[in-house]
């Protein structure tokens, strides 16, 4: 049995929904894009690659025709690769890489593209027919779609102040603007040309300050402590990473990021969707026979500072070791692509780092957790 | 919601067609029928003209008497009909505030019923109706009086025509066929297709009073459709309206009686998502909860109703009619009219 390797990573400029550079690009063109840019890094023929696993939280519209299949065809791979389109909302696209990696495990082929779009813009969080269960309370309703809510439960259960909540998502920016005035989005970036000019740095991080966060109305909860700058934005993006067994690595002669050291997921209440993370944190940390002390490098969600706070206290996490480049408060959530930046963000720096072993983590809506942990390769 | 490319009828066109002005025709000796706040007259060429003359051209039972009998007379006496006023202010501003908050005020249900009841089956009769019926609006149509005009086969609007349906405002919703009229406008030319999408967009438009700040706004929002037509500024309305009128009589036969998919509850919890979204972040009040709720009901199909039931239009107005009653036994709903009616604003109660 092959071990599973992520081999590269790649994606697109973050930019806000409606109001970004990428609002006019469909799905599928966005997608393509990576796929492409990914190959073409890794040097890999597009005829060697089984099948696109790929992410999507809300297949509907343009993003409804199985979009793996599509972008595939789009990408200019030939039709025998075959694709794929996965949901598991937020997580959906850390879910496509442990989707690559087993099926690679079990000798279903020994290399996959995975990862995930979301074009916001065009296909709204909640798409444009939302039609939950008729016998669902408007209380169940709540909780497994109105995230904000359970941020702010969080926030309120878990002693998240609106001042910690502001300085999370401050040092968040703050991270995001130093990687990208370093240049160290670079390497991961493929610029994207729109027709109308080539957008090639994320459109979401600000040099904002803690007294104008500190103005802002509470977004969901009237008297609450959740705002916009402490919710992570709606986001267009795309992200992908190269995933491998070892014949085929020695047959092409690529050097691996980093190895596949185990996977979970897990479940919790949905109205309490953002302690995801520690529970699924703690399972895959387990089945690798870890503890979170040997964790170098951490990538985790930043859907909203309080639940990504309340799960790094809860998981002890040190903070100069999470989200070291900025997490999705400032750079952005696209929900189907996220999980793939964290994965491929986690073995990107697992090497510049000089670090052994990764976490990448997230909560996920409905009240669930995705983890994996990755070891340097 | 749609946006459909509505014919531009500019000055050029209406100053082609000959004939007496609006003006001229509103002071000649050519009524039919008429009462002391409308009247039935005949301009020639076949067509007649449904005249309100009253402060705001707003509705009142003597205004639908004199549409009764338009609409008996329709199919008779002429082969199509033209609703216009002299007014450049008011199509019509819907059903007259003062009449309606009196019957609520004496708790007359019964006769909020039938005042309600009455304008539906109305603006029914006139929507199928023998001959072809054109809303020539200026100013605005707003409640009612943009029920009236979303009757009508055509609207020729003023490019300055505001449209909407701000009865959520008034603690009510619009009762006279506007949520259901309104839905198939939106479900016929829907950008984004599905279940749910088209009644969405209505949804959002009703629950927030929206009104139109210029004809070609409520093009895109689905208020005009395709054939209706936007007078350039300065342009004759009426001309428009009269050569409308006469293309769509010749081999007119009303439009067929439409069924409308429904979603049922599962539709109606995802209409009210956003509100109760809203709700709890402080931006809405529980009456504007309660008038969602009822507004979400009628494009839902209702509580029983099944997903991509086909409902008929009187089904769902009935629903209309019903909500608007209960509504209008709130204190809530009450003293939204009442202070609307006071102060000319709106109350956030």
């Amino acid at each position: 049995m092959s071990e599973a390797y992520i081999v590269d990573y790649v994606r697109s400029p973050f930019t806000f929904a409606k109001k970004g550079a990428l609002a006019n690009v469909r799905p599928e063109a966005l997608g393509a894009h990576v796929v492409r840019a990914l190959l073409d890094k890794a040097g890999v023929p597009g005829d060697e690659i089984e099948d696109i696993v790929w992410a999507c939280a809300f297949q509907e519209g343009e993003q409804g025709l199985n979009l793996g299949r599509v972008v595939g065809l789009e990408a200019g791979l030939p039709v025998t690769t075959c694709g794929m389109t996965i949901n598991r909302w937020c997580g959906s696209a850390l879910q496509a890489v442990q989707a690559a990696a087993g099926m690679l495990k079990m000798g279903a082929g020994d290399a996959f593209v995975a990862g995930g779009t979301e074009c916001t813009s065009r296909v709204p969080m909640m798409g444009f027919n939302l039609l939950p269960p008729p016998g669902w309370t408007q209380q169940q309703v709540d909780a497994y779609v109105t995230v904000g809510l359970s941020a702010e439960t969080i926030a309120r259960e878990h002693n998240i102040s609106r001042e910690e909540q502001d300085l999370f998502a401050h040092n968040s920016h703050q991270k995001a603007l130093s990687a990208q005035r370093g240049g160290r989005f670079d390497a991961e970036i493929a610029p994207y040309d729109t027709g109308e000019g080539v957008v090639d740095k994320d459109g979401c991080i600000k040099d904002t300050s803690l007294k104008k966060m500190a103005m802002l109305k509470p977004a969901f909860l009237k008297g609450g402590t959740v705002t916009a700058a402490t919710a992570s934005p709606f986001t267009d993006g795309s992200a992908a990473v190269l995933v491998c067994g070892e014949e085929f690595l020695k047959r092409h002669d690529l050097k691996p990021l980093a190895r596949i050291v185990s996977f979970a997921v897990s479940g919790c209440e949905p109205g309490k969707m953002g302690l995801g993370p520690i529970e699924s944190s703690r399972k895959a940390l387990k089945r690798a026979g870890m503890t979170i002390a040997d964790m170098g490098v951490i990538e985790m969600n930043e859907a909203f500072s309080s639940q990504a706070e309340a799960s790094r206290r809860a998981l002890d996490i040190d903070p100069d070791i999470l989200n070291m480049d900025g997490g999705a408060i400032a750079l952005g959530h696209p929900l189907g692509a996220t999980g793939a930046r964290l994965v491929g963000k986690c073995a990107t720096l697992l090497h510049r780092e000089n670090k052994r072993y990764g976490l990448a983590t997230q909560c996920m809506g409905g009240g669930m957790g995705i983890a994996m942990v990755l070891e340097a390769a | 919601m749609g946006r459909v490319s509505s014919e531009q009828a500019g000055t050029d066109a209406a100053a082609r067609h000959d004939g007496p002005s609006l003006p001229a025709l509103l002071a000649g000796d050519n009524e039919i029928a008429g009462n002391s706040e409308a009247s039935l007259r005949d301009i020639g060429d076949g067509l007649a003209l449904f005249e309100i003359h009253r402060k705001m051209n707003s509705f009142d039972p003597v205004v639908q008497d004199m549409l009764e009998e338009t609409l008996a007379r329709a199919g008779r006496g002429f082969r199509a009909l033209i609703l216009a006023n002299g007014s450049d202010r008011a199509f019509s501003a819907g059903a007259d505030l003062n009449h309606f908050l009196g019957l609520i005020e004496r708790k007359d249900f019964d006769g909020l019923t039938r005042f309600i009841r009455r304008g539906q089956d109305l603006f029914q009769a006139m929507k199928y109706a023998p001959v072809p019926v054109v809303a020539a609006v200026r100013g605005v149509a707003l409640g009612g009086g943009c029920e009236f005009a979303l009757h009508a086969d055509a609207i020729v609007a003023d490019a300055d025509a505001r449209f909407g349906l701000p009865e959520a405002k008034l603690g009510v919703l619009p009762a006279w066929g506007g949520c259901t009229q309104m839905l198939l406008r939106a479900q016929a030319q829907a950008i984004v297709a599905g279940p749910l999408a088209p009644a969405n967009a209505v949804f959002e438009l009703i629950l927030h009073g929206w009104v139109s700040g210029s004809a070609a706004k409520a093009r895109d929002k689905g208020f005009l459709r395709d054939g209706d037509r936007i007078v350039e500024a300065g342009g004759d309305v009426f001309a428009a309206a009269k050569a409308r009128a006469i293309e769509l009589a010749d081999d007119y036969s009303p439009p067929d009686k439409p069924l409308i998919t429904t979603t049922g509850h599962s539709g109606w919890l995802g209409l009210m998502q956003p509100a109760y979204g809203m709700a709890y972040a402080g931006r809405l009040t529980d009456t504007d909860l309660r008038i969602g709720g009822a507004v979400a009901d009628v494009l839902t199909g209702g509580p029983e109703g099944e997903y991509l039931w086909r409902v008929s239009e009187d089904d769902l107005m009935r629903r209309e009619l019903d909500a608007l009653v209960e509504l209008c036994r709130t204190a809530e709903t009450r003293d939204r009219m009442a202070h609307f009616l006071k102060t000319g604003e709106p109350l956030h109660n």
